[in-house]
C-alpha cells in the first residue's frame, strides 16, 4: 500500500451505505459515527466492549447467526445490515430477558427519562413479554456514603464493573449470586470503604438504569455536571478545586497556585481566611472528613513562585479608559485589578491609611499576618492599579466631574451596631468593628480586665480574641443562638476557648449596668428559644426568673454592621440599607455605577466579596465597550489519567490534623495561630481528595432519539 | 547440568531412595480397552521421586529432545502428529502453539489448566496424583517452544494432596535444574508456579482462568485475540489442558509414536454405575461399547436410559438410532472429535455420565430439568443469554413437568436455546441448551406425555 489513511481505515458496507471507519473499530461505533442508530446497553463508550446484552446484534454477510456488532471489529469490504426481521426478533427476546427481573413501573424511579433502559425498552416497543417476569425482591443497599444500590433494577451489563476495574483500576465491584439472582456487589459483601473503593462515582456515572444512583440530595443545583463537582460549584469564584489539589499532589505547586490566580487575586489571603464553603459540600465529607481545602490553597500559594502566571496575567492594550473604584477592600481590589488586565485605567480609592479593607482592618493580625496581605496587593500594584490611601470618596459627581467613566463602589459594611438597652452609651461599651479597627491601626485602646462580647459570630470571636491580646484576662462571649447554631465557625470556636474565652450561648442581654457613666457588667435572661418568624423577623422566647448579671469593665457589640454610604454618592439602597443592584445587569441605579462586595450584600466573606469583585469588572468592562471576558488560561493543560489504581484503606485517610499552635502568654501576641501545612502532610491530603471531577469526563450514551 | 549427568545423578540418588510414594513397581490392572498415553506411568512412577521419573520412564528426555531438535522442530512434530487439545474444545494444538510462537512481546506466559471444572471429571486429580513430572515436563516444552519465561499450573484447590505434590515436585527440579536458568545446560530459562485455584464450571474456561491469574474475578471474556496473542496481563499467553501437556511430553520422548499420541482420550465413567473409573480409551471406540467394557456387562444389563457424554453441558445419548441433525446421539456414537460435534455437542470432559433405571425408569423432562438447573446455579452471571436463559428455562421446564405449559412454550424454548448458543461468551452458555435439546431429540414422547396427556411417563 501506498496511501498511509488506507492502511488504517477500512471500507464497510452498513445497510448499503459506504462507511468508512478506523480499523480497529467495532462495527457498533462504525454504525454509530455514520449516524446509524444500533440500539447497545452493555457497550459504553468508555469501557472496553464486552458483548453481553445483545442488543447490538446485526447481520454480517458471510457470518453465521447474528453477532454482537460491540465486539466485532470492521473489516475491509464487510457488508452489514442493521434492520431486518430477525435481527428486531433477536433484540426483542435479549429486551425480554433484560427486564424480566427489572420492575415494571418506570414511573417511581428517579432515573425516569434518563434511563438508557427505559429509552431503548421504548425503541424496540418491548411492551409484552412472553417470557415470565418477576420481582427479585432483594433488598435495596443504602448502607454506603454517597451512592444507593438497588438490585432489583440492575440488569447485569457489568458496565459498573468494568468501570470499577477496568476503567478506574480500582477493583472492588464483582458478580455476585444470591440464590437464583445476580447482583453487583463487592467481594466479601464488605462495605464499600472497606474494600478499598475511592468513591470515584464512574459506577454511578456509567450505570444506564436506576440501579447505582447518587444518593438523594446529594446533587444539589439544576446542573448536574456542576453538582457533581460542588467543591468548585459551592466556591463563590468557582475555583477549580479538584484541578489544584490533584496539582498538589503531583507536586507541582506554582501549577496549583497558577489554577486558583485564574480565578482570584488573593490565593494566599484566602489560604488564611476563607470561610470555605467548599469544605462543607466537599464529597468527601460523606466519606469520613472533607479535604482542608483551605489549607492546600495555602500551603500552594506559599510554594508558588509565580513562574506560570505572573507574566500572562498582563494588562491588555490601553483603552483610555478611566476607572475609579471606592474601597480597597477584596472587592474593590479584585474589580480593580481585572479592569485593570481588561485595558482600563484604574485607581482605587481608600479612606484609611493602608489599603485591605477588612482583611486589614477587620480581620487581626494573628489570623492573617499582615505580610501576606502587603504581598497579594503589590501583585496588583503591579499591573498598575493605583491606590490613593487616605482618601475618603464623598460624592460620586465628583469623580464623574474628574473624568472617571465608570465607578465601582466597593466600600464594606463599617458602621457597626449596638441594641438600644438602657445603658448601651455608658463608658466602656464598644463597637466590635470600631474597636478591631483601632486595634488594627495600632491606636490606644482602653480594655479593661473583664470583658463580654456580645454577639455570636466570626467578628465576636475576633473581638474577644483581640481583647485577650489587649490584656484582658477574664472575656465571656454571650449571643442568643444556642452553641450548636452559634454563627461562628468550629475551628473560631475552638481556638477561642482553648485561649480561655468562655462562651454563654442562650443569652439575651436586657440592660448594661452602669457606676458613674462607666459600665460595671451587662444583665442577661436566659433563651429558651430563638427562631426567625414567618416573615423572617427574630423571635426570642425567654426562660422566664433567670435573670443574671456578668460583671465586666469593657463590652462589645459585635452583632453586624452596615454600610456607610456617604449622602452624595446618591444611590438607591435597600431596607436593610444595602446598595441596590439591577439583577441583570449589575448595575446600581446610576449608569456607569457599578457595586461590589459587603456593601451589596451585607458582612459576608472574603471569598464571595472577590466574586461580587469579578461580576462588577465584567459588568463595568461590557458597559466600557470591552468583551468582559476577564478569564485567563495560565494553568498549564494536563492530561489527567482515568486510572486510580486500587484503594486499601483510602476511605479511613483521615483529614490533616489541625496544626493550631495558641502561645501560653497572650498579652500583646498578635503572631500567626496557624501554622502552614507541611509539604509530606500536603501531599497526603491532596491524595484524600475523592477527584469528583474525573467523572464529568465519562461520555453520556447518546439515546436513540438523537439520531 | 545437563542431561546425562542429571541421569546419572538420579539412578545415583534412586538407588538409595526408599519408595517416597506408592509401590514402586507394581503391577498395573489396565483394562484390555484401554490404551494409555497421558496415563501412561500411572501406577509404575512413584509419583513423589523424580529420579523414579527420570531413570524409569526415561523422564525429561522429551524436554531435552525438543531443547536439541529446536522451537519450530517441535512444533512441526505435534503438527504432524495432529494432537488437538484435551480440554475439551479439540483445538489444533500445533497451531495454538505456533501463534503464540510467532506473537511479538517482551514477555510470554504459559498456563496449564488442571482445574477439572467439570463436576465429574477426575483427570487431574488421576494424572497430577499419580505423574505429575510427565505434566511439568509437557509444560516446559511448551513454554520452550513458544518462548515463555514463566508457567503458571492451575490447580483445583480441592486437590490438596496434588498441590503438595506439585510444590514438592517443583522444588526437586530445582534442585536438578530443571527449573531457573539455564535449564539443561541450555539457554532456556523457566519457572512454574502451582496457583491453588477455586474451582467452579467456569473458572476452567481459559479467559475466566487468566482473569483468576491476574486477580480478578473469574469471568470469561469475550476478545478481540485469542489468548496466544493477548492474555495474562496482555501478552501472549499459550493455555492447555494438562492432558494435552501430558501427551506432549510422551510425543517428544517418542515413546507415544505418532500414530497413537493423537488418538487417545481419558474419559471419567461416572453416575449410576458400579464403580467410577477414570480411564485412557482410543477414540473411535463407541459410548456404549466402551461402558460395556468398563461394567463388564451388556446395555440391556445394565439398564441405562441414557449417557450424559462430555460433562454437565454435554448431550445426552440413548440406545436407538434417533433422527441425524437434531442434537443427541445415539449409544454407538464413536468418541471422536467430528462424531461428538456431529451430535451437537462437544468432547468437553469427556465423561460418561450414566442414567440408570432403563428406558423409563427416569423421566427425560426432570433429566432435562435437573441438567439445566445445574447450569443456571453455575453460570457467571455475564451473558444475559446464559444468565437469564438457564433461569427461565429451568423455570419453564418445571412447568411442564406440572404439565401447566403449553406447545407455545416449547417454542420458546427452543428460541431461548438458540439465544444462548449464539449469544453466550463461553461454552457453559453456548452448550447450555444441549441437554435440554437432546431429551426432546431423544425423548419427545416423555415430554408429549406432560404437554399433552398431563401425567408424568415415569409415575406410571
Ligand atoms: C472582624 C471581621 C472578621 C472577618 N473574618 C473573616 C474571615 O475570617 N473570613 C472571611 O471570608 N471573611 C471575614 N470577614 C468578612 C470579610 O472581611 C468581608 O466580607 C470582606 O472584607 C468584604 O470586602 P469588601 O471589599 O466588600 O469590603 P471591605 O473589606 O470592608 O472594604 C471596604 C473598604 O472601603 C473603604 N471605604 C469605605 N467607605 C469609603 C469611602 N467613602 N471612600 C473610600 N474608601 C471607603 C473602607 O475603609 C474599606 O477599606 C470578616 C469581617 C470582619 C469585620
Ligand atoms: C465452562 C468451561 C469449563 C472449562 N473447564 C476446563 C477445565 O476444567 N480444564 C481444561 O483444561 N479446560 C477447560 N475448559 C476449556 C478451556 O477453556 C480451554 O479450551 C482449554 O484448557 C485449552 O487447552 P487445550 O487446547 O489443551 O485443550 C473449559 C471451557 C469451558 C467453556
Ligand atoms: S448496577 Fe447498573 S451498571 Fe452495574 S451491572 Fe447493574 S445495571 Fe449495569
Ligand atoms: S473530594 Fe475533592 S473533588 Fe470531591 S468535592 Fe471534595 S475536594 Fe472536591
Ligand atoms: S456463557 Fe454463561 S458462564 Fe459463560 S460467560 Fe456467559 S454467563 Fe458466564
Ligand atoms: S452492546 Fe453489544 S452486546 Fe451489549
Amino acid at each position: 500500500m501506498t496511501d498511509q489513511s488506507t492502511e488504517s481505515t477500512v471500507t464497510l458496507t452498513i445497510d448499503g451505505r459506504r462507511v468508512e471507519a478506523e480499523a480497529g473499530t467495532s462495527v457498533l461505533y462504525a454504525a454509530l459515527d455514520a449516524g446509524i442508530y444500533v440500539p447497545h446497553l452493555c457497550d459504553h463508550p468508555d469501557l472496553p466492549p464486552y458483548g453481553v446484552c445483545r442488543l447490538c446484534v446485526v447481520e454480517i454477510e458471510g457470518v453465521e447467526g447474528l453477532p454482537s456488532s460491540c465486539v466485532t471489529p470492521v473489516a475491509e469490504g464487510m457488508v452489514v445490515q442493521t434492520q431486518s426481521e430477525q435481527i428486531t426478533q433477536a433484540r426483542r427476546l435479549a429486551m425480554e430477558l433484560l427486564l424480566a427481573g427489572h420492575p415494571v413501573d418506570c414511573g417511581i424511579c428517579q432515573k425516569y427519562l434518563n434511563c438508557e433502559l427505559q429509552s431503548l425498552k421504548q425503541y424496540l416497543g418491548v411492551e409484552e413479554s412472553r417470557v415470565k417476569r418477576r420481582s427479585k425482591l432483594l433488598p435495596v443497599n443504602n448502607s454506603n456514603p454517597l451512592f444507593v444500590y438497588d438490585p432489583n433494577k440492575c440488569v447485569l451489563c457489568g458496565r459498573c464493573v468494568r468501570a470499577c476495574w477496568e476503567l478506574r483500576g480500582v477493583g472492588v465491584l464483582y458478580y455476585k449470586k444470591q440464590g437464583k439472582e445476580f447482583h453487583i456487589f463487592t467481594r466479601e459483601g464488605a462495605s464499600l470503604a472497606e474494600s478499598g473503593c475511592r468513591f470515584c462515582g464512574a459506577c454511578a456515572e456509567v450505570c444506564p438504569t436506576g440501579a447505582i444512583q447518587d444518593k438523594e440530595g446529594l446533587i444539589k443545583g439544576d446542573n448536574r455536571k456542576a453538582g457533581l463537582v460542588p467543591c468548585k460549584s459551592s466556591c463563590p469564584a468557582e475555583i477549580d478545586v479538584p484541578l489544584y489539589v490533584r496539582l498538589v499532589k503531583e507536586g507541582d505547586y506554582p501549577a496549583a497556585a497558577a489554577v486558583i490566580r485564574e480565578k482570584v487575586p488573593f490565593p494566599w489571603v484566602l489560604g488564611y481566611v476563607c470561610d470555605h464553603p467548599c469544605e462543607t459540600e466537599c464529597r468527601r465529607g460523606e466519606v469520613n472528613e472533607p479535604i482542608s481545602i483551605r489549607e492546600l490553597k495555602r500551603f500552594a500559594a506559599e510554594h508558588d513562585d509565580g513562574s506560570l502566571w505572573r507574566d500572562k496575567m498582563t494588562p491588555k492594550d490601553p483603552t483610555e479608559k478611566r476607572v475609579a473604584v471606592v474601597g480597597s477592600g477584596p472587592a474593590g481590589l479584585t474589580a480593580a485589578y481585572y479592569l485593570r488586565l481588561q485595558g482600563h485605567d484604574v485607581t482605587v480609592f481608600e479612606s484609611l491609611p493602608a489599603a485591605g479593607g477588612m482583611l486589614r482592618y477587620g480581620i487581626p493580625e494573628y489570623r492573617l499576618p499582615r505580610s501576606v496581605i502587603d504581598s497579594e496587593i503589590k501583585e496588583i500594584e503591579a499591573v498598575g492599579v493605583k491606590i490613593e490611601t487616605g482618601t475618603r470618596v464623598e460624592s460620586l459627581d465628583a469623580l464623574f466631574e474628574q473624568g472617571y467613566e465608570g465607578v465601582v463602589v466597593a466600600l464594606g459594611t463599617h458602621k457597626g451596631q449596638k441594641l438600644r438597652v438602657p445603658g448601651a452609651n455608658s463608658a466602656g461599651v464598644l463597637i466590635g468593628t470600631d474597636f478591631l479597627r483601632d486595634v488594627n491601626l495600632g491606636n490606644e485602646v482602653a480594655v479593661g480586665k473583664r470583658v463580654v462580647v456580645l454577639g455570636g459570630g466570626n467578628v465576636a470571636f475576633d473581638c474577644a480574641r483581640a481583647a485577650r491580646r489587649m490584656g484582658a484576662e477574664e472575656v465571656n462571649m454571650a449571643c442568643l443562638e444556642c452553641r450548636e447554631e452559634m454563627p461562628a465557625g468550629p475551628d473560631e470556636i475552638r481556638e477561642g476557648e482553648e485561649e480561655g474565652i468562655v462562651i454563654k450561648p442562650s443569652h439575651t442581654s436586657t440592660r448594661m449596668l452602669s457606676e458613674d457613666g462607666r459600665v460595671t457588667g451587662v444583665e442577661f435572661l436566659d433563651v429558651e428559644a430563638f427562631f426567625f418568624d414567618e416573615d423572617g423577623a427574630p423571635q426570642i422566647d425567654v426562660v422566664e426568673g433567670s435573670l443574671h448579671a456578668l460583671e465586666a469593665d469593657t463590652v462589645i457589640f459585635a452583632i453586624g454592621q452596615r454600610p456607610d454610604i456617604p449622602e452624595g454618592f446618591d444611590l438607591d439602597k435597600t431596607d436593610g440599607g444595602l446598595i441596590e443592584l439591577d439583577e441583570f445587569t449589575g448595575s446600581t441605579s446610576r449608569e456607569g455605577v457599578f457595586a461590589a462586595g459587603d456593601a451589596v450584600s451585607g458582612t459576608a466573606s472574603v471569598i464571595k466579596a472577590i466574586a461580587s469583585g469579578r461580576k462588577a469588572a465584567v459588568a463595568m468592562d461590557k458597559y466600557l465597550g470591552g468583551s468582559g471576558r476577564i478569564d485567563r488560561k495560565v494553568a498549564p493543560q494536563v492530561e489527567v489519567p482515568a486510572c486510580l489504581g486500587p484503594g486499601p484503606g483510602f476511605a479511613a485517610l483521615g483529614r490533616a490534623a489541625d496544626r493550631c499552635v495558641i502561645p501560653d502568654d497572650l498579652t500583646g501576641n498578635f503572631c500567626e495561630v496557624v501554622e502552614s501545612m507541611g509539604e509530606d502532610d500536603a501531599r497526603e491530603e491532596s491524595t484524600r481528595c475523592l477527584q469528583c471531577d474525573l467523572r464529568l469526563k465519562i461520555k453520556t450514551v447518546d439515546f436513540w432519539g438523537s439520531f | 547440568m545437563d542431561y546425562d549427568r542429571l541421569k546419572a545423578e538420579a539412578t545415583a540418588r534412586r538407588a538409595g531412595q526408599e519408595p517416597v510414594c506408592g509401590a514402586r513397581g507394581a503391577v498395573v490392572d489396565v483394562g484390555a480397552f484401554e490404551r494409555r498415553v497421558a496415563l501412561r506411568n500411572l501406577g509404575r512412577v512413584d509419583p513423589g521421586s523424580i529420579e523414579d521419573y527420570i531413570v524409569t520412564c526415561d523422564g525429561y528426555s522429551g524436554l531435552h529432545r525438543a531443547l536439541s531438535i529446536g522451537r519450530e522442530a517441535v512444533i512441526a512434530e505435534l503438527e504432524k502428529a495432529g494432537l488437538r487439545g484435551r480440554g475439551g474444545a479439540g483445538y489444533l494444538t500445533a497451531l495454538k502453539w505456533r501463534t503464540c510462537r510467532e506473537a511479538e512481546a517482551d514477555e510470554k506466559f504459559v498456563v496449564c489448566d488442571a482445574i477439572d471444572a467439570h463436576p465429574w471429571t477426575r483427570t487431574a486429580q488421576t494424572l497430577l496424583g499419580g505423574d505429575p513430572h510427565s505434566v511439568l515436563e509437557g509444560l516446559l516444552i511448551g513454554a520452550y517452544a513458544v518462548g515463555a519465561a514463566q508457567c503458571f499450573l492451575c490447580v483445583n484447590a480441592d486437590y490438596r494432596e496434588q498441590i503438595a505434590l506439585l510444590r514438592d515436585a517443583l522444588d526437586r527440579m530445582r534442585d536438578c535444574g530443571l527449573l531457573g536458568h539455564g535449564i539443561l545446560s541450555s539457554e532456556f530459562s523457566c519457572d512454574v508456579e502451582v496457583c491453588a485455584t477455586a474451582g467452579s464450571l467456569v473458572a476452567g474456561e481459559e479467559t475466566a482462568l487468566i482473569r483468576i491469574l491476574e486477580g480478578k474475578q473469574a469471568l470469561p471474556y469475550l476478545r478481540f485475540e485469542y489468548p496466544a496473542v493477548q492474555g495474562l496481563h496482555e501478552k501472549p499467553t499459550l493455555v492447555n489442558n494438562l492432558e494435552t501437556l501430558a501427551v506432549v511430553s510422551a510425543l517428544l520422548q517418542g515413546r507415544a509414536g505418532a500414530p497413537m499420541a493423537g488418538d487417545t482420550k481419558i474419559v471419567t465413567i461416572c453416575g449410576d454405575v458400579e464403580r467410577e473409573m477414570t480411564v485412557e480409551v482410543p477414540l473411535g471406540m463407541s459410548i456404549g461399547a466402551l461402558l460395556e467394557a468398563a461394567e463388564g456387562a451388556s446395555l440391556g444389563e445394565l439398564g441405562v436410559k441414557a449417557v450424559q457424554f462430555g460433562g454437565p453441558t454435554g448431550a445426552f445419548f440413548a440406545a436407538g438410532s434417533p433422527a441425524s441433525g437434531g442434537v443427541g446421539g445415539s449409544l454407538d456414537t464413536p468418541i471422536t472429535f467430528e462424531h461428538i460435534e456431529a451430535a451437537g455437542s462437544v468432547m468437553g470432559s469427556a465423561t460418561l455420565r450414566v442414567v440408570g433405571g432403563g428406558p423409563d425408569g427416569v423421566c427425560a423432562v426432570q433429566m432435562a430439568r435437573d441438567a439445566m438447573a445445574y447450569l443456571q446455579e453455575q453460570s457467571c452471571g455475564k451473558c444475559t443469554s446464559c444468565r437469564e436463559g438457564t433461569l427461565q428455562l429451568v423455570d419453564m421446564l418445571d412447568d411442564i413437568l406440572d404439565s401447566r405449559a403449553t406447545a407455545e412454550d416449547l417454542e420458546l424454548m427452543l428460541e431461548l436455546c438458540e439465544a444462548m448458543r449464539t449469544g453466550s461468551i463461553c461454552g457453559l452458555g453456548k452448550n447450555a441448551g444441549a441437554p435440554l435439546l437432546s431429551a426432546l431429540t431423544l425423548f419427545g414422547d416423555d415430554f408429549d406425555a406432560h404437554l399433552h396427556d398431563g401425567h408424568c411417563p415415569a409415575k406410571e
